[in-house]
C-alpha cells in the first residue's frame, strides 16, 4: 500500500464524526406505509413525455424489482420498484437539491406482509464476472437503474462511454471525507468482494492500465483498517493489472473527483474538463457494488445505505433503506429527533441541503440525513455583512474567491460571477465553514449558477426567435418583389396598344367559344 | 525654419491620419441599433407599436421612441436599455400592456379549421399547418407573443404559460446593512 505525498490545493482537516454512525451496526428499515420513488434522473432531467415513459398504472400490483419505467431512454436509467405493493399514482414532493420544482414520484403502497430486506452480505468469494460483450453489459446497466451514487447520480452507463479519449486509469473512490458521513464506510467493511468484483466488471468494460482503489488515512482504531477487508480478494484479477491500494490524507473535500485525481495522479483538470475526457473514470464504492449486483445476481439498484447522524438524532446509525422511503422513515428507525434540533439537512455539514419536508423521499444519491443539534450549528439568522478578511480565499479547493463570487451573485451579476470562474465551483462549502460573518455563500452560488443556466437559455431562445424573424422578413420580401415584378411586366405588356387589343379579341373569342360547347 | 517646416509636416500628417481613422473605424448608427436590439427579448410581439424588435430598436436610436415601451422585456429590460443608452431609467409604459409570463401558443386542434390566418400572423413561422389542415404550434420555436390570437375566427388559440425553469431560490435573509439589535 502507498500513500499519496502531495494533495491538491486549499481544503480543511475537519473534525471526522463518523464513529457517531458506525458505533451502531448497519440497520435495515421497516416497511413504510408508502414509497414515493422519485422519476427525476441526472440534475432532476425528466424524460419527454413522463407518463407515456410509464409502463405500469395506477391500482397495478407490483413485485420487488419491477421495472416501472421503459428502458432504453437516453440518459435516463430504468426506474424499478423497490418493494412489492400496490401504485397508487404520479404524485409530487420538494425535492431539497430543486426547491423550486416539484419533484415526480411515483407513489407505491408497500405490501406489510413482505420480508424486511437485509443488506446483502458477501458469502465468500464471489464469482468473477467475464464480459463478452460490452455494448450487452452497458445496456444491462442502463436497465438496472445504475447510476452514481456518489451524489450526482450520473448514469453509470453514459458516463463509461460519453468520453473520447481511450480510458487509461480507473479509481475506485472510498474515500468519504466530509464529516458525519460513514454509508460508504459501513458499505465497505460489509461488502468488499463484491466492491472489488464491481470494480473489475468496470475495468473490463473500460480496459484500463491502472486500477486505484482510494482510501482515506486509516484512523479507526476501535474498528480496524478497512483495507483489511479487501486484502484477499485484491489478488485476482486475472487478465488484468493489479489493483493498487493507494491511502489519501483526510482533508476535505478530497473524495471530489477533481481533487482525488489531483492528489492520486497528480494530474489537474483544464477548466471543464471532464475526467473521461482526460481518460480517467471515478467510481463511488456504491457504484461498483451495484454493478456487481446488476450482472451477477440480476438485482436492479433499489436500495441504498443512508447515514442517519447527527447531534439532533437520538441513535445514529446507517440504515439499508429502499429508494423512495420518506425521510420521516428513516428518522423514526433511527430513534426519532431529539429535540434540540437546528437544520435537517440531505448530505454533509457542508455541501448538504436543507429539507423542508420530512416526506421528502430518499434517493440513489442520498447519502446522509443530518440532523445538526444547535450547539452543532451556526445560527442562520445572525449572517453579517462580508468584511473582506478573505478566510474563504485560501481554502477554495477550486482555487477561486468566494467573496467576489458573493458579492457578484448577491447582486445578481450572474455573468461577471462566470467570468470569475463560478461554474469552477464544486459547491463544497468550505468558505462557509469558515466565513467569521456566516454568510450563505454556497446558497448564492447556487442560485447564481441556476440563473445563469435559465439567462442562457433565454438568450438562446430570443437568438432563434430573432433569427426565423429575419429569415420570414427575407421571405415576404422576396414573395413581394415577386409578385412586384410580375405586377410590372404584365402592366408593360398591356401599355402595347396592339397586344393589349389582341389579348381582348383572344379573350372574347375564348368566352364565345366556351359558350358554344356549353349552350 | 527646419523646426517649422517639421513641425508642420508633422502636424498635418496628424490630421490626415485622424481624419482617416475617423473614416475607418467612425462609429456606425446600425452598431447602436444592433446593441438595442440584442436587449430587446426577440418575441417580435408588435406592443411596443412597431411591427418587430428591430424597428423598435431602430425607433430607440432615432430617437423617435421612448425605451419603457416593451412589456416582455419588463422593468429589467427598460433598465438595460438605460444603462446602454446612458440615461435614466424610467418605469415600464403601462397602457403598452402588462408584462407577461412566459408563456407558450397551443391550438385545439379539435376545434381548428385549418385557415391558415395564424400562419400569416406568425412573427416567427412557429405553425405549422395547410389549408383545411389541422395546425399546430412548434412549441419550442413559439415566442408567446399573442399575435395569433386576433386572427383565428374559431378562437381555438390558447397561451399556456410554460412552468418556472429551474432556479435555485436565493437564500431568504439578506445579509446586507447592519441589522438593528
Amino acid at each position: 500500500m502507498t500513500q499519496t505525498q502531495g494533495t491538491f490545493r486549499g481544503g480543511l482537516r475537519l473534525h471526522h464524526q463518523k464513529e457517531l454512525a458506525m458505533a451502531a451496526p448497519l440497520d435495515s428499515l421497516p416497511h413504510p406505509k408508502c414509497l414515493y420513488v422519485p422519476l427525476a434522473g441526472y440534475k432532476g432531467h425528466l424524460p419527454n413525455d413522463l407518463e407515456r415513459a410509464l409502463i405500469v398504472k395506477p391500482g397495478e400490483c407490483v413485485t420487488r424489482g419491477q421495472a416501472l419505467t421503459k428502458s432504453g431512454l437516453s440518459g435516463w436509467p430504468t426506474v424499478h420498484a423497490p418493494l412489492a405493493g400496490v401504485v397508487r399514482g404520479l404524485c409530487t414532493r420538494i425535492s431539497p437539491r430543486q426547491p423550486s420544482i416539484p419533484l415526480p414520484c411515483l407513489e407505491i403502497e408497500v405490501d406489510p406482509d413482505q420480508p424486511v430486506i437485509e443488506a446483502p452480505m458477501d458469502e465468500g468469494a464471489p464469482s468473477t464476472i467475464l464480459i463478452d460483450d460490452t455494448s450487452t453489459v452497458l445496456s444491462k446497466l442502463s436497465q438496472m437503474g445504475i447510476v452514481g451514487q456518489g451524489g450526482a447520480q450520473f448514469p453509470t452507463a453514459q458516463k463509461l462511454t460519453c468520453g473520447m479519449a481511450k480510458i487509461h486509469t480507473l479509481i475506485i473512490n472510498g474515500v468519504e471525507c466530509e464529516p458525519f458521513i460513514a454509508c460508504d464506510e459501513a458499505l465497505m467493511r460489509r461488502r468488499p468482494a463484491a466492491i472489488v468484483q464491481g470494480a473489475l466488471c468496470l475495468a473490463r468494460l473500460v480496459g484500463p492500465e491502472r486500477i486505484i482503489f482510494a482510501f482515506e488515512d486509516p484512523l479507526k482504531e476501535t474498528l480496524g483498517s478497512v483495507r483489511l477487508g479487501f486484502e484477499p480478494y485484491l489478488q485476482h484479477t486475472h487478465d488484468l493489472p493489479p489493483i493498487e491500494c493507494i491511502t489519501v490524507p483526510t482533508i476535505y473535500p478530497q473524495g471530489a473527483e477533481q481533487q482525488l485525481i489531483k492528489t492520486l495522479l497528480n494530474l489537474e483538470l483544464a477548466k471543464q474538463q471532464r475526467p473521461i475526457d482526460a481518460g480517467i473514470v471515478v467510481c463511488n464504492v456504491a457504484t461498483a457494488a451495484s454493478v456487481y449486483d446488476a450482472l451477477s445476481n440480476h438485482q436492479p439498484l433499489t436500495h441504498r445505505i443512508v447515514t442517519v447522524t447527527g447531534g439532533g438524532i437520538a441513535s445514529p446509525r446507517n440504515i439499508y433503506a429502499p429508494i423512495g422511503a420518506p425521510i420521516s422513515a428513516l428518522i423514526k428507525r433511527a430513534g426519532g429527533l431529539n429535540g434540540s434540533v437546528s437544520r435537517l439537512l440531505l448530505g454533509g455539514p457542508l455541501s448538504g441541503y436543507r429539507i423542508d419536508d420530512s416526506q421528502t423521499p430518499i434517493d440513489k444519491g442520498a447519502l446522509c440525513l443530518l440532523a445538526l443539534s444547535s450547539s452543532e450549528d451556526t445560527p442562520s439568522d445572525s449572517s453579517m455583512p462580508c468584511i473582506n478578511c478573505g478566510f474563504c480565499v485560501p481554502v477554495c479547493p477550486a482555487g477561486l474567491l468566494p467573496q467576489q463570487l458573493y458579492k457578484l451573485a448577491s447582486h445578481q451579476l450572474h455573468e461577471s460571477a462566470q467570468a470569475l470562474g463560478l461554474s469552477d465551483c464544486i459547491e463544497c462549502g468550505l468558505c462557509v465553514a469558515v466565513c467569521p460573518s456566516h454568510l450563505p455563500l454556497v446558497e448564492w452560488y447556487r442560485h447564481s449558477k441556476s440563473q445563469w443556466r435559465v439567462e442562457i437559455e433565454e438568450r438562446t431562445k430570443a437568438e432563434t426567435a430573432k433569427r426565423r424573424h429575419e429569415v420570414r422578413q427575407e421571405r415576404l420580401a422576396a414573395e413581394d418583389a415577386r409578385r412586384e415584378e410580375k405586377r410590372q411586366r404584365h402592366e408593360a405588356r398591356l401599355k402595347k396598344r396592339d397586344v393589349a387589343q389582341s389579348d381582348v379579341e383572344a379573350a372574347i373569342a375564348r368566352a364565345q367559344q366556351k359558350k358554344s360547347q356549353n349552350p | 525654419m527646419t523646426g517649422v517646416i517639421v513641425l508642420g509636416l508633422l502636424t498635418f500628417a496628424t490630421v490626415v491620419g485622424l481624419h482617416w481613422a475617423g473614416r475607418r473605424w467612425q462609429s456606425d448608427e446600425r452598431d447602436l441599433v444592433k446593441k438595442i436590439d440584442e436587449l430587446l427579448p426577440q418575441t417580435q410581439c408588435a406592443q411596443c407599436g412597431y411591427p418587430g424588435c428591430r424597428p423598435y430598436a431602430q425607433a430607440i436610436a432615432d430617437g423617435q421612441a421612448d425605451i419603457n415601451q416593451c412589456p416582455p422585456g419588463g422593468q429589467a429590460g427598460v433598465d438595460a436599455l438605460a444603462q446602454l443608452l446612458g440615461c435614466e431609467s424610467k418605469p415600464l409604459d403601462k397602457s403598452h400592456g402588462p408584462t407577461p409570463p412566459p408563456q407558450v401558443a397551443v391550438i385545439d386542434e379539435d376545434r381548428c379549421i385549418g385557415c391558415t390566418l395564424c400562419i400569416a400572423a406568425c412573427p416567427v413561422d412557429a405553425i405549422l399547418g395547410a389549408q383545411r389542415q389541422m395546425h399546430t404550434v412548434i412549441a419550442s420555436e413559439c415566442t408567446g407573443c399573442e399575435l395569433c390570437l386576433p386572427p383565428c375566427p374559431v378562437d381555438c388559440i390558447d397561451l399556456v404559460e410554460i412552468p418556472s425553469t429551474l432556479v435555485y431560490p436565493p437564500p431568504q435573509s439578506i445579509p446586507i446593512g447592519i441589522q438593528d439589535s
